[in-house]
């Protein structure tokens, strides 16, 4: 039980921690994020049949702990902006290219952030993407290609 | 997806994993969360003051009941960090209290005495007598350490650090609570062939009780009979439940309520006119002005309760996102004189207006107040809401374990008879869509979101046992998820049996959409919260809900996300909110666009490219039979029963190849066999809106009057003497009409008004003689003899 959890878990800790990171733009909350994410994981594993949906069934889990720790921020948008350059300017000085990528992410907005996340890192397809953000389709349509134009704008 | 560039660039960035999360590392974090299992006191704390997560309950499926218990100490083994964590903030925040004791002790609240303890749900304490030693344990051990939890603690943790809001991830699945079972099944197929024989029983049976109800509920609704005086009531729901307008009569005076051009500046005025015929005459004027100092103040609605006159409405502060400021208010005058209006009082509470009503004498404000997102635990006033200026008392205020949202509803009742100062005040933490009161209940109803989060979805039962067993400790989930915090806990009642009921089928219906209903049960002025319940869907107005002989009915529009269907369901429940019969899944594709419910009968109108008028019998609760529905072009907005056997309809034409609305139209339905309803009557008007049909307020009908009459929009074109010069405007015309069973709908004035007004105008009769207020600042004044128009006022 234990080993293929940890197995299944190996094969996608990164895509974990990274979406975690770019929707939270926080290192600290991220791994909170994923560490308890794990734990729930692993507690509802056995609930799990097909363990083929693994990655998606985790990535729902943690897109919620995310909602949360997002809701956390509610009115402390100024704050959490600023943490999040911070943190983006420290990186900054280690590999250039890749911290700008990361620090446009950070300046999209939440819902922005959650979106491209779920349909980019996680892989969701739109519908799927709508569900978990208990959104229209079209908004988030709309909104990932906002946030994709605002990308692009950015980065290129 | 053009999204390819993104996705290369983030996974071609080598983030640097924290090592606490690496998969070697897992096995241990694993470990350090289950290590602590056999420790057996933070075992029973974490039990009984953390407890009650509902996925708990979902992980211990397919275990008995001992391991059951194991189990979930297990999973909430992981969070006697954070519980303990959470315990010296509290402790800390004891401290503030204290503190602040003066202030608390002014607001005169009994915060401090709601302990955790207390808080225990009863089901808690009586479980086992190892749970009662727990119990007390706990209390004891809280009380020892000065860690006495507050309902203010509890809903600063909930609503402003957003502690257990539900985001629907620690909901179980209980989305299994309505089936669609063979009830549908049956019920829809009895819309074809059962039909005709249940049609000519009870149908029959109902024909009468339908006349009869008919008749009682015109006369409460907008009838005055022919007794001393004739004059227009205000088209309340219910007798009894007066729910204001912005222009009434008495019989003797007619109320209006100006509003300048600019509804939230400039001055409004209240004016009362007495009334001999075609002759109006000032009698006085209320200055509608600021309210303590907020320059923005919307009025709403004006009552007149026989010789007292109350304003509701809100104000608020322009200040920049500050909305904590805003209030709602009744204000409150003595009009035995009606020459010399003098004010009594201002009641006021935390959030913007909802509604109001007037039952029996006791004012009924209801608001919705969302608590500031950030403030300190000392700040009370952010996050509590206030009547008067004085915090909620804690047990006055009922917070679900898991909150699906911030918000307040807030509600305070004042008996008119002693307007000083509020008789009761109830605050709930729920954002309804729809608000209906009765006679004896306010109830609300707020869809749900959380479906769409459950994580556990991929869990597919496999064997007939586990099954069983999921039932079961689902049922004790949900028994602990719907357990109030409330102090005084018998008065919840959980929604287990009714989720009980549904469980018999066993079949799973996901992912569609759930509302809870909530019921407050008013008398007079005392305001006490019955419980909640689950009910698919979510509803239409007001009008998608009747409390009849103890049961409330209601019909709503449910969503199939999987499908993306919608479908539409009637359900009763009785006086305790247990479902008693319900059917749903009609009208698949369709949602609700009308409902009247009329004594036993439930009419309703759904649309998508026509119109299938539904009638329900519901004489036997538990068994509703859809006895007839017919489908026609274009549907119907609003529903209005009109004297014996007839139901008058308000809605649109549309196409009916692909449901496009074309204009207003005017139905006329046959009900007095509503084993074969039919439409009799039906009039198109040149106009392709009327604010009136959601405003029912706006809308005069008296059967025995013979009555209708309602306001439409239309472009009209203004030609000058010479006819040289055209042109062209958007106008209001309020258009009065009778009925004829020969000729139908008959026009009888067309009244064009002059300005154009955002609040629809509406229009009171007094003897032979209508009067058209156009919202703002005139009355039309006609003569319903010969509908000769006489002359126009301007207050």
């Amino acid at each position: 039980m234990k080993d293929e959890f940890i197995e299944l878990y190996a094969g996608i800790y990164k895509d974990l921690y990274r979406y975690a990171l770019y929707v939270l733009g926080n290192k600290e909350d991220a791994e909170d994020a994923v560490s308890e994410t794990v734990v729930d994981a692993y507690a509802g594993f056995e609930k799990l049949r097909d363990k083929g949906a693994f990655k998606s069934w985790i990535f729902k889990i943690l897109s919620i702990k995310c909602k949360r720790k997002l809701k956390g921020y509610i009115n402390k948008d100024i704050q959490l902006d600023e943490t999040l350059d911070a943190h983006v300017f420290k990186d900054a000085e280690d590999v250039a290219g890749k911290v700008d990528l990361r620090n446009a992410f950070a300046k999209l907005n939440e819902r922005e952030r959650q979106i491209l996340g779920l349909s980019v890192i996680a892989g969701y397809e739109g519908e799927e993407v709508s569900k978990l953000m208990n959104m229209n389709h079209n908004t988030v349509r709309t909104v990932k290609s906002r946030a994709l134009e605002k990308m692009r704008k950015m980065l290129m | 997806m053009d999204d390819k560039f993104l996705r290369d660039r983030i996974s071609g960035d080598n983030i640097e994993v924290p090592e606490s999360i690496l998969p070697e590392n897992i096995a241990k974090l694993l470990e350090e969360n289950g290590s602590n299992l056999e420790d057996k006191e933070e075992k029973i704390i974490e039990n009984d003051v953390v407890g009650r997560r509902k996925n708990n309950i979902r992980h211990d499926a397919e275990k008995n009941t001992e391991e059951c218990d194991e189990a979930k100490r297990k999973i909430k083994n992981k969070n006697i960090y954070r519980y303990i964590k959470s315990c010296a903030l509290v402790a800390a925040a004891l401290i503030v209290v204290i503190a602040g004791t003066s202030v608390v002790e002014r607001f005169a609240n009994k915060a401090n005495e709601d302990t955790v303890g207390v808080d225990m749900s009863a089901d808690k304490v009586m479980e086992t007598g190892a749970g009662r030693t727990a119990l007390e344990e706990t209390t004891q051990a809280a009380g020892d350490m000065g860690m006495k939890k507050t309902k203010y603690d509890e809903l600063y943790e909930k609503l402003v650090q957003g502690k257990n809001i539900y985001d629907g991830y620690y909901i179980i699945n209980d989305e299994e609570m309505y089936p669609l079972n063979e009830s549908d099944t049956e019920a829809a197929s009895s819309v074809d062939s059962s039909v005709k024989e249940v049609g000519t029983e009870a149908g029959q049976a109902d024909m009468d009780n339908t006349s009869t109800k008919n008749s009682d509920i015109s006369n409460g609704d907008s009838l005055n009979g022919e007794t001393d005086e004739d004059f227009s009531k205000n088209n309340d729901q219910e007798e009894g439940v007066s729910e204001g307008n912005i222009f009434l009569t008495d019989g003797k005076y007619l109320y209006a309520m100006k509003k300048p051009y600019d509804v939230y500046a400039g001055t409004r005025y209240l004016s009362i006119y007495s009334v001999d015929n075609e002759n109006l005459t000032k009698c006085s004027e209320i200055k509608l002005d600021k309210v303590k100092d907020n320059d923005y103040v919307s009025y709403e609605a004006v009552y007149v309760d026989s010789d007292t006159l109350v304003v509701t409405g809100y104000a608020y502060n322009e200040g920049y996102g500050d909305e904590k400021n805003d209030f709602t208010f009744g204000i409150i005058y003595d009009i035995s004189d009606r020459n010399e209006p003098k004010y009594v009082n201002t009641v006021t509470q935390s959030g913007y207006y909802v509604s109001s009503r007037i039952v029996d004498g006791i004012l009924y404000l209801m608001s919705w107040y969302t608590p500031s997102g950030n403030c300190r635990q000392d700040e009370f006033e952010k996050y509590i809401p206030m009547y008067n200026d004085t915090l909620a008392q804690a047990d006055n205020i009922y917070c679900p374990e898991y909150v699906g949202d911030r918000s307040y509803t807030v509600i305070g009742s004042v008996d008119l008879a002693a307007p000083m100062a509020y008789k009761d005040t109830q605050a709930v933490v729920l954002s309804p869509d729809n608000m209906y009161v009765s006679r004896n209940a306010i109830y609300f109803l707020a869809s749900n979101p959380e479906y769409i989060w459950d994580i556990y979805d991929d869990e597919q039962p496999e064997n007939e046992t586990e099954n069983e067993t999921t039932v079961t400790s689902d049922e004790d989930g949900i028994i602990n998820s719907y357990n109030e915090i409330n102090t005084s806990s018998d008065k919840i009642k959980t929604s287990q049996e009714e989720v009980m009921m549904f469980k018999t089928n066993g079949q799973r219906a996901y992912d569609k959409t759930k509302s809870t209903l909530m019921k407050l049960a008013i008398d007079n002025g005392d305001i006490e919260l019955v419980g909640e319940t689950q009910v698919y869907g979510s509803a239409d107005s007001q009008f998608s809900f009747s409390e009849y002989d103890g049961y409330i009915r209601l019909v709503t529009t449910t969503t199939d996300y999987s499908s993306g269907k919608q479908s539409c369901g009637l359900y009763i429940f009785d006086d305790e909110l247990a479902l008693v019969g319900h059917i749903d899944g009609l009208a698949e594709g369709e949602s609700v666009k009308s409902v009247r419910f009329v004594g036993d009968m439930a009419y309703f109108v759904t649309f998508r490219n026509t119109d299938p008028l539904f009638a329900v019998d519901m004489s036997k609760p538990d068994e509703p039979v859809v006895l007839d529905k017919i489908k026609l072009p274009g549907f119907s907005e609003y529903l209005h029963p009109y004297g014996d056997g007839r139901l008058l309809g308000l809605g649109y034409e549309a196409d009916e190849n692909n449901g496009a609305l074309q204009n207003v139209k005017m139905s006329m339905f046959d009900i007095s066999n509503p084993a074969d309803i039919e439409e009799i009557g039906r009039l198109q008007i040149d106009s392709f809106y009327s604010g009136a049909m959601y405003e029912h307020r706006a809308i005069l009908v008296n059967a025995d009057r013979n009555l209708i009459g309602f306001v439409a929009e239309e472009n009209i074109i203004d030609t000058d003497e010479t006819g040289a010069n055209i042109t062209g405007r958007l106008a209001q015309v309020y258009r009065l009409y009778s009925y004829d069973e020969k000729e139908g709908f008959v026009q009888h004035i067309e009244c064009v008004l002059d300005l154009y007004s955002y609040d629809y105008p509406r229009a009171n009769y007094i003897g032979d003689y209508l009067y058209i207020f156009d919202g703002a600042q005139s009355i039309y004044i006609y003569r319903l003899t010969d509908y000769e128009f006489i002359g126009k006022t301007v207050l």
